[in-house]
């Protein structure tokens, strides 16, 4: 009897086709965030951030970033703001040989974002974008559950923009101890709920100080520059 | 020791590999007559079956063999062409046979005897040579053996198949052999048929002083040639230490999605080359050449050394969408640089279901499709100004390293040890000194440090988890949050450098990291997004 005959009856098979026990949620890394998530990230999905660029939410991505340093796969962003500070990064735990910085115009973009998630070797994507068409999202999401990693998508938060059929879509917003995050869509919760997160435990000197009397207000004029 | 030497003669050369050379709609009908021409001497060099069965003979003239077929299909024989296609046989041989030497226009000798051993008889060895011929379909072939090299040329052409393993025999199989074969001036192949001496045979009956004598030395070394008694003189072929393969189009073409497929061939090439040597190549160059413009030279740089075409050809099609052809390409070139050794890479059974594609494959298709400058990786450096202890390099240089885990260089290491505490006495004591009553300018200063602070200080770097490429003039309303670092660098250069930098807020509660010059300017440096 031939090895292929014994593979179509299902007598023989390959390990790596074996069913996987789906890890629905990974912990964020801040309590409060947890609660209002239900649990955590969904993992292998596409999760939208509505957020300015220098809010904190980075920060709020930090933990899950260093948790998955551990899996040994790439961490790509595509077309952030500003480069990627290497000492900063290393500070806080994740190897610089997993990062990669990609920059493309913005088709292409969407490109390198599906080919990184579906590549098998990533473990995070994140993706500063504007605009998205909803096939192309699909894409992403097939990508994404492919390739088993998360793709945050990074979008300025305009209220006229296309409401997208993600999994999940936060609201991000500045708040004097941490970051203000609002649910926008859920899958399996309710919109609506908000939550701060406060970071006045990890980053102490990247929140307002706290209440008190002589506290000083300092205020930088516009300086004139060359 | 007796010598065996085996000679290798494909009559159709270019002919038979004609399909395989141009895969595509281009290559004309094998199944109608098809003849090769000469373009100098306008004689028929090589003629398919369908020709040959109308009567059409190597050697005959064009008006000849149009005068026997008048549908018959004329294509140039082509030189170069046939060169390159025995140098490609050579390197299938040389797996085979180690002393191999070239006989152009489209033969092979090969030397056996230190062989057969390894092969365990003539037998076996012409079994696997015709089992390694028989990979090119509709290749033609036809050998003979004897004691020299010479002789076995002349066997194959008189009686392929033949092989005469001593000298007695390689005289008798020789005896009947015709002198117009010979490799003599046809000067002394006229005098020869003057005299009457029509076969090999009745010319080694001569007396050897004789011959000489009559015939100058030019025939007597000849004749010991083919008789063992001087050793042959030929080249031994060496297999290319580079991979270098052109392709001439038989059209020309004008759109990019057309290179693939005579790409494909090449890259086939290159990976039988690579998959015989157990190498793989990080870079390939492909020069097109063009229609009345300079050629036109492409690079592509895989950081995942790769050998099979498929993955080659994959980068090749994101690289050459990006390509507008300035003008119709007639052939292609392409050759590999930078080789490694094939590693075989293992992974992980109990992972569960793997990926498309390695890190590397990654990087060297995102690269493919953007840009090398556009793929980049953040990298520490060890220096005092933030733009320079943290940039990102694009991934450019081949090498495993590049993207595997890595221990931290020595220097890095020791620098990690000595700057954190060097820098924030520095930025302690600045503080310190610059208290809010000392403050006489007109630009705000730092409030000291809070006590509590000190420690978070020392423990960490206070760095913004991301920088601009060039530091933007402040030009909005911050608050300024506590603490300061002073950085000093570079006055051992005479450029010195002294900034205060900051962390503050915007109105609109992004937090910037600013610093203040000498001259009381202010920067935005980066965002602790």
């Amino acid at each position: 009897m031939q090895l292929s005959e014994l593979k179509q009856q299902g007598h023989v098979w390959h390990l790596n086709q074996a069913p996987r026990p789906e890890q629905a949620l990974c912990p964020t890394g801040f309590a409060e965030l947890d609660v209002l998530l239900g649990g955590g990230w969904p993992c292998q999905q596409v999760i939208e951030l509505r957020t300015a660029f220098g809010i904190g939410e980075f920060r709020l991505l930090l933990p899950h970033l260093q948790q998955q340093s551990s899996r040994n796969k790439l961490q790509v962003y595509i077309n952030a703001p500003a480069q990627l500070h290497a000492p900063f990064l290393r500070s806080q735990g994740l190897p610089l040989w997993q990062q990669l910085e990609v920059r493309a115009k913005e088709q292409d973009a969407l490109w390198a974002a599906e080919q990184c998630l579906k590549s098998g070797s990533c473990s995070t994507v994140l993706l500063w974008q504007q605009s998205l068409n909803i096939a192309r999202l699909k894409r992403l999401q097939l990508a994404a559950a492919e390739g088993q990693a998360e793709l945050f998508l990074l979008r300025p938060s305009e209220p006229s923009q296309l409401s997208l059929p993600v999994g999940l879509s936060l609201a991000l917003s500045p708040a004097p101890q941490g970051l203000q995050v609002r649910v926008l869509k859920r899958r399996g919760g309710w919109p609506g709920a908000q939550q701060l997160v406060n970071f006045s435990q990890r980053w102490p000197r990247l929140v307002q100080p706290a209440l008190s009397p002589q506290k000083e207000q300092l205020t930088a004029p516009a300086a004139l520059a060359i | 020791m007796q010598t065996l030497w085996l000679y290798l003669y494909f009559p159709q050369l270019q002919l038979d590999l004609l399909p395989q050379l141009q895969a595509d709609a281009a290559t004309p009908d094998l199944s109608k007559p098809v003849v090769l021409l000469h373009p100098q001497q306008l004689q028929v060099q090589q003629a398919n079956p369908a020709a040959q069965a109308l009567g059409i003979r190597p050697g005959q003239s064009l008006a000849h063999a149009c005068a026997l077929c008048a549908a018959l299909q004329v294509l140039p024989w082509q030189s170069e062409l046939e060169q390159q296609l025995l140098e490609l046989l050579a390197q299938d041989c040389y797996q085979l046979c180690a002393d191999l030497a070239l006989a152009p226009p489209a033969a092979l000798w090969l030397r056996l005897d230190p062989m057969l051993q390894l092969y365990g008889g003539l037998d076996s060895f012409l079994q696997q040579l015709e089992q390694l011929l028989q990979q090119k379909p509709g290749l033609q072939f036809q050998y003979g053996g004897a004691v020299t090299a010479e002789a076995a040329r002349l066997l194959c052409l008189t009686q392929p198949g033949q092989i005469a393993p001593t000298q007695a025999a390689q005289r008798l199989a020789l005896s009947q052999c015709p002198v117009t074969l010979l490799d003599l001036t046809p000067a002394l192949l006229q005098q020869l048929q003057r005299l009457g001496i029509g076969q090999l045979g009745a010319l080694l009956q001569l007396p050897a002083t004789e011959l000489s004598r009559r015939f100058g030395a030019e025939l007597q070394h000849y004749l010991q040639q083919i008789q063992g008694q001087l050793p042959p003189l030929l080249h031994y072929y060496q297999p290319p230490e580079q991979f270098c393969a052109r392709l001439e189009l038989w059209y020309q073409i004008e759109h990019h999605p057309q290179l693939l497929a005579p790409l494909r061939h090449l890259l086939l090439q290159l990976q039988h080359y690579l998959q015989r040597r157990a190498r793989r190549c990080y870079q390939l160059q492909l020069e097109l050449s063009l229609r009345d413009q300079p050629p036109l030279c492409l690079k592509l740089h895989s950081p995942q050394a790769e050998a099979l075409a498929e993955r080659w050809l994959a980068l090749w099609q994101l690289k050459l969408e990006a390509l507008k052809l300035p003008a119709p390409v007639l052939a292609m070139q392409l050759q590999a640089s930078q080789y490694c050794k094939e590693e075989m890479h293992s992974a992980d059974l109990y992972q569960g279901k793997q990926g498309q594609y390695s890190p590397l494959q990654l990087v060297g298709l995102l690269q493919a499709k953007l840009g090398t400058a556009q793929v980049r990786r953040p990298t520490e450096h060890a220096a005092f100004l933030p733009e320079l202890a943290g940039s990102s390099q694009a991934l450019q240089q081949a090498g495993e390293q590049t993207i595997t885990p890595q221990l931290p260089a020595p220097e890095m290491a020791a620098l990690q040890l000595h700057q954190p505490a060097a820098l924030y006495a520095t930025a302690v004591s600045r503080a310190a000194v610059k208290t809010p009553a000392q403050s006489t300018h007109s630009a705000p200063t730092a409030a000291p440090l809070a006590p509590g602070l000190s420690a978070t200080l020392s423990a960490t770097p206070h760095r913004p988890a991301f920088l601009f490429a060039a530091p933007v003039p402040l030009q909005q309303q911050v608050q300024l949050m506590p603490g300061l670092e002073r950085i000093q660098s570079h006055w051992w250069q005479g450029q010195a450098q002294a900034r205060d930098y900051l962390t503050a807020q915007s109105a609109d509660g992004r937090w910037l990291w600013l610093y203040r010059t000498e001259q009381q300017q202010w920067f935005v440096h980066g965002v602790f997004a």
